[in-house]
């Protein structure tokens, strides 16, 4: 939920949610009478989220905020665990340059850990500098 | 410096990483828009930082930023023809013992627009505004003070606040 991207999202277990369809009301005939109707049905412990969107596109859901916070937290810990091992990875090269005298990261490195764009930019990159040195 | 140098360290930190992860994503999400262009120009900048590149310019001490006097600074711009929208914020550290490598550590990548960038690079080296580093190494405690207002927090997911000063310096 912190990011409206699931680039960077590989291996999170909804990766493999199965196929489901949903009924998506048109954004146009969402009322405040629809809003005051799915509170209550919230109120009352129901969870059925409202999907709503134009061109019958699914686009957006009203979902109660108990499970608003809970994505987030899904999310919050995903990130935490992902930085965790880039810095784990960063840790460790820092100290194995303090001992070898070998560079740390490289900025190719880092470029791929962002994901396909960082990735292809490295693989440019890359590709740039054999030309040059084969110039 | 010139770009033939012994080997530097690169060392990006968390928050650089949390910068170019935003922008990658909203590249992600417009292919070969301005966001595309800014971090491929972005990442180009800072394969030269590695490589030994000088700054744009060093950074000196304004009472109405934090101190980043240790600092330089690099523009990054996807318009050619505009006046750079970003800044890289960087430090280089001497090698503590004989033989090993600079380091150079990149702390913030931001919008240059209200200084942006240059907050947030202050408020990841915990400097607040208007104490320059000797004040803030005469204290004995650190000095924690945000002059921004703060957003209403649910949980631990606070919004970080947008609200700065109007500001800014190049």
């Amino acid at each position: 939920m912190t990011h409206n991207s699931n680039a960077h999202d590989n291996g999170t277990p909804d990766a493999d949610l199965p196929k489901f369809s949903v009924n998506v009301v048109p954004a146009s005939k969402l009322g405040r009478e629809d809003l005051a109707t799915i509170l209550n049905t919230f109120r009352r412990g129901q969870i059925t989220p409202l999907i709503f969107g134009d061109n019958n596109r699914p686009e957006a859901v009203i979902i109660p905020f108990a499970a608003f916070v809970r994505l987030m937290k899904y999310d919050h810990t995903a990130h935490v665990r992902d930085e965790g091992a880039f810095q784990a990875e960063l840790s460790r090269r820092i100290q194995e340059s303090d001992t070898s005298g070998e560079a740390g990261m490289s900025v190719e490195e880092l470029a791929e850990s962002l994901g396909p764009l960082g990735q292809q930019w490295a693989d440019e990159h890359r590709a740039a500098q054999r030309e040059n040195r084969d110039e | 410096m010139s770009e033939h140098q012994p080997p530097i360290r690169f060392l990006p930190t968390a928050g650089l990483k949390q910068d170019l992860q935003a922008l990658h994503d909203a590249a992600v999400m417009h292919p070969r828009g301005p966001e595309d262009r800014l971090l491929r120009v972005a990442l180009n900048q800072l394969g030269r930082i590695k490589q030994g590149a000088p700054s744009t310019h060093p950074l000196e001490y304004m009472s109405s930023y934090p101190d980043l006097s240790d600092c330089e600074t690099t523009y990054v711009g996807a318009d050619p023809g505009t006046k750079p929208s970003h800044r890289i914020v960087w430090r280089e550290r001497a090698p503590q013992r004989l033989g090993e490598p600079v380091t150079r550590e990149i702390i913030a990548l931001g919008e240059r627009a209200n200084g942006q960038a240059y907050y947030m690079a202050g408020q990841r080296l915990g400097r607040p505004v208007g104490f320059t580093l000797a004040e803030l190494a005469s204290q004995r405690e650190p000095i924690a003070r945000d002059p921004r207002p703060r957003h209403r927090s649910i949980g631990s997911f606070g919004a970080p606040s947008t609200n700065e000063p109007d500001f800014q310096f190049e």
